[in-house]
């Protein structure tokens, strides 16, 4: 069952609908049901893997609280066992692929394979959590007395489980253990994200995919501002369309009354690389921060280590989001922005000082965004490239000033025609209208929510009939192309 | 403590009845906004909905109880019937089912359709391609180009669109589609047509009110091109082996048979034979005789049709050939199916047919006015009764050798004169309702008769060679013809308003 279809609200509005009726005591038990079955809708084989690695993480906890001598211990073998899974699931390929090509650089040749047997959906998502509960409980963050049933519900939550948020036990299990019942304000807050998952996803990030891919798949044909439009595009696309999702999830949880903790926060308004990674992907980002940054010292010994383990981070972080090295290179730019970005701050405060430049000027702040964002579009053409050289090519070819391009009908040859274009632009128009209210603390859903009956039920049909007929679905489409459920 | 986990325990009791109310009063919101939602989502699907299979329907959904003959077949059928001429003629009110592209288990399905709306006394069903031997029209044979597949396919929706999802659509598609991710195209098109949002005009957004475009020829369509050129062949055997075409035919009439439908074969004329076809064609009357049903071959019977005159391409008939088809099946009607077909001519429960007949004659005007070529302007002035007009033909004319042009002067006229004007090189005149007293007046070769009254006035005409004038009430200094800008085209046609005697267009074309 993709969470992109149809199936899937019909799916959640009958778990929520009988969760609510149920009693208490029972609903974790059917929500339990319903992650399960969700789960294997995709393939009953990952479900193995996922009970698996529920019961190895839960055991792990139990006993890290029970003999507090050998937590370390435990910890360290139950840490091996999810990254080992991790590894052998996700990056077995990666792993033949590199043996394979070294060998032909040192034999000539090689026949070297090393092939998966099955990718468990989600599994990037999943082992993390796990990962930071049994962490959570060896630092006595976290109670490892609850029942295997709401832990079980943590890790397998329907609506998360694909993509995340990748939440935190702390956060999760208290909500499973005392499940909230009926609450209008919730599910009306719920479907309203919802919506806007989809209008994201459909609306804008499968029409800017469009221009991405036409690209992409031939980037020799392409030289000068059509593809740096493409580059600024795809950084475009992966928020709108991971947005969009986490969106769907998060509206999802909210209709279960269950608070999911936000993705994104206006990642593309961040003045700076470092405040953007703190509003990107928030879930994740905070959790490398959590469990990998800090464990290896975090800033805390000395500047030469701080960098060192930031460029780390990123560098896992790449490779968390996929088994090529491309990936990881991504990320490795990402921290090397950030480095540098530390090393010039004396410099730049001073050219600040000297300039008696206003910091909080509107037009010292966009520059500031708009640099940023460049810097961010530019790392990301190595994300999710299958080559370095399909990159490279694209940073070659996008320098080459063609500023015609916009206005000779150029960027309507490149698979949109003018009014999907441009029902493209007014998706992202309200795009940044919505995260700029986000980012000055004003809630849309809030705010629509306050609204009086029939202005919202306009919004919710206009709405549907929007996302129904102008957006990218139908026969043909892939329910699966979000870009993060690969990941 | 004890106070208060009591209070707790007052406060959850209460906020679980409050809540349980919010659930019921939620419960009834949400089904009046599902409600709306859904209502609001039907109008958008008619709105995006593709209309031509709509357009062609929507008159047999209309009067579908009045339907007592039903025209099944390919394209052929679509221009070669036309009920709304035969309901003129003889009063029996038919429905053109072809779809472009329809095979017989396209044909099929189409009668099976139809038959959940209709109950008629005659179909008529046209075997053109009764030698395919597939069924899944995405698939067809090892010879199909994916633009072959990609074409048919489209135009089963043509045919397919218009249906209400039934059991009978669901096995129809599944029948005669074999790719499974294609069949939710067909039973909830909403899922192709939303792509439509960016092409919508008003006529897509009339359709929520019933008055967007519709055919108005009973699901028929008049083509206006000249092929002006044919071969024959020669009867040969039948298929050699029983085709996919043929068991459906099979299949069709069986089902007719078994409802007491009287159903009567069919092939329709066509300009360029193919073996293939004559072998159809013989496998067509075999099948009839084995059934005892009648058969209508026509496929080269020049005695129906002009073979160089009314066919539009080398397969399907102009308006022309769907003239006298129609007539000759309005006839064969009357003669064999009189007893079991009502005249509903004058009856006013079957006002809509009337309609139609009044509507198609207002159109014909419009055809010669949106002639592109001299054979097709030529065509449509066959049944032109909203002007009179003038045909001249220049001297020397390369039109003087061309059979398709002459014979289309000749149906015009109803004579052979302009073999005479072509004897001589031309030039040719020929006025139609224009002259005082004389219904056809044709002038061949250089003269110069005696000036006539007319409706335009006093007309002197003179015709050379190299010159043509027609000049009204001797003012030589209009010429009615073009002299000048259209010296060199080879024909000019005045159209001359019925009721005012005024020119109302100038029309010149080249060969």
């Amino acid at each position: 069952m993709q969470i992109l279809s149809i199936y899937f609200l019909i799916f959640l509005a009958i778990v929520a609908a009988v969760n609510y009726v149920l009693p208490q005591k029972i609903r974790p038990y059917w929500l339990l049901i319903a992650n399960m079955a969700f789960y294997a809708s995709y393939k009953i084989a990952g479900l193995l893997v996922i009970i698996a690695g529920i019961i190895i993480s839960y055991t792990a906890g139990r006993l890290i609280q029970r003999s507090p001598d050998n937590k370390k211990t435990i910890l360290a073998g139950t840490i091996l066992a999810l990254v080992g899974s991790l590894c052998y699931f996700k990056y077995t390929v990666l792993l033949g692929a590199t043996i394979r090509n070294i060998q032909e650089l040192v034999r000539g040749s090689s026949d070297f394979r090393l092939e998966s047997i099955l990718i468990p959906l989600g599994i990037s998502y999943f082992l993390l959590q796990m990962i930071g509960y049994v962490v959570d409980v060896y630092k006595g963050e976290v109670d490892a007395n609850c029942s295997i049933v709401n832990y079980a519900l943590f890790v397998s939550f329907f609506p998360t489980v694909v993509s995340g948020p990748i939440e935190r036990a702390g956060n999760m299990i208290p909500q499973y253990e005392n499940l909230p019942g009926f609450d209008e304000d919730n599910i009306r807050k719920g479907i309203l994200q919802i919506i806007w998952g989809f209008f994201l996803k459909m609306i804008v990030a499968d029409r800017l995919g469009v221009i991405v891919s036409t690209v992409n798949a031939d980037p020799a044909a392409y030289k000068g501002t059509v593809v740096f439009i493409a580059v600024l595009m795809y950084a475009l696309q992966i928020y709108t369309d991971f947005g969009g999702y986490s969106s769907i999830a998060i509206g999802s949880a909210r209709v279960l009354g269950i608070k999911v903790m936000d993705n994104f926060n206006s990642p593309f308004l961040s003045t700076s690389v470092a405040e953007l990674w703190r509003r990107w992907h928030i879930s994740l980002s905070t959790w490398f921060r959590d469990y990998v940054y800090i464990p290896l010292g975090g800033n805390r010994k000395g500047t030469a280590r701080k960098y060192l383990n930031l460029l780390i981070t990123f560098f896992v972080s790449g490779l968390w989001h996929g088994a090529a090295w491309t990936y990881a290179v991504w990320g490795l730019i990402n921290g090397i922005f950030q480095v540098i970005g530390m090393i010039l701050m004396p410099a730049r405060n001073k050219i600040v000082e000297v300039l008696h430049i206003d910091r909080e000027a509107f037009s010292h702040r966009l520059l500031k965004t708009v640099f940023t964002f460049l810097l961010f579009s530019f790392a990301v053409i190595f994300f999710g490239k299958d080559t370095f050289a399909q990159a490279v090519l694209i940073i070659k070819n996008m320098w080459q000033f063609t500023p015609w391009v916009l206005t000779d009908g150029s960027l309507y040859t490149l698979g949109l025609d003018r009014p999907a274009f441009n029902l493209m632009l007014l998706g992202l128009m309200l795009m940044v209208i919505a995260d700029i209210a986000k980012y000055r603390g004003v809630s849309i859903p809030e705010v629509i929510s306050r609204q009086s009956l029939w202005i919202r039920w306009c919004i919710y049909i206009g709405a549907l009939v929007l996302i129904t007929v102008c957006g990218v679905w139908g026969h043909g489409y892939d329910a699966t192309s979000f870009i993060y459920v690969q990941f | 403590m004890t106070k208060n986990v009591v209070d707790n325990k007052n406060n959850n009791s209460s906020n679980a009845g409050k809540s349980h109310n919010n659930i019921w009063i939620f419960i009834v919101k949400a089904v009046a906004l599902l409600a709306i939602a859904a209502v609001v989502m039907q109008a958008v699907f008619k709105v995006v909905q593709r209309k031509e299979s709509y357009e062609k329907y929507a008159d047999f959904f209309d009067i579908a109880d009045q339907i007592d003959v039903l025209y099944l077949g390919s394209s052929h059928v679509i221009n070669g019937v036309n009920p709304v001429q035969i309901f003129e003629q003889y009063g029996y009110t038919g429905y053109n089912m072809g779809g472009h592209g329809s095979t017989l288990p396209a044909s099929y399905w189409e009668l099976r359709l139809a038959l959940e709306y209709c109950n008629p006394k005659v179909v008529f069903v046209d075997s053109y391609m009764l030698e395919k031997n597939y069924q899944y029209i995405d698939v067809m044979d090892e010879n199909a180009t994916a633009a072959d597949l990609n074409t048919s396919v489209e135009q089963l929706h043509l045919n397919m669109d218009c249906w209400p999802y039934s059991d009978v659509k669901k096995a129809a598609i599944e029948d005669l589609i074999y790719d499974k991710e294609l069949h939710q195209d067909f039973l909830f098109d909403f899922e192709l047509y939303h792509e439509r949002w960016s092409e919508l005009d008003k006529n897509d957004f009339l359709r929520l009110n019933g008055t967007s475009d519709r055919n108005l020829l009973m699901g028929a369509e008049k083509r206006f091109q000249v092929h002006g050129t044919y071969t024959l062949e020669d009867r040969t055997e039948g298929l050699s082996e029983e085709t996919v075409g043929m068991q459906y035919l099979r299949k069709i009439i069986e089902e007719c048979q078994s409802r007491g439908i009287v159903v009567v074969t069919m092939m329709l004329p066509l300009a360029q034979l193919q073996s293939q076809d004559m072998a159809a064609a013989a496998s067509m009357e075999q099948i009839s005789a084995e059934y005892g049903i009648p058969c209508l071959n026509m496929i080269q019977d020049t005695s129906i049709v002009n073979l160089y005159t009314d066919l539009n391409d080398s397969n399907h008939l102009n308006a022309g050939g769907m003239n006298r088809v129609s007539r000759y099946l309005g006839q064969w009607l009357s003669d064999n199916a009189g007893g079991i077909l009502t005249d509903h001519r004058g009856d006013s429960a079957y006002s809509r047919w009337t309609d139609r007949v009044v509507q198609s004659h207002e159109a014909e005007s419009s055809y010669v006015e949106a002639a592109d070529n001299a054979y097709s302007a030529l065509l449509s002035l066959y049944d032109e009764t909203t002007f009179d007009y003038v045909v001249y033909v220049k001297g020397n004319s390369s039109a003087y050798t061309n059979v398709a042009f002459l014979q289309l002067i000749e149906e015009l006229s109803g004579t052979t004169e302009v073999e005479t004007a072509a004897a001589v090189g031309g030039p040719y005149l020929f006025m139609h309702g224009v002259a005082d007293g004389i219904e056809n007046l044709e002038i061949c070769g250089d003269q110069q008769p005696a000036p006539f009254s007319s409706k335009l006035g006093f007309i002197t005409y003179l015709g050379l060679h190299d010159f043509a004038a027609i000049y009204v009430n001797d003012d030589t200094e209009n010429n009615l013809l073009d002299m000048n800008e259209h010296y060199n085209d080879d024909v000019q046609i005045l159209l001359i308003n019925k009721d005012t005697g005024e020119v109302y267009r100038h029309l010149c074309f080249s060969l």
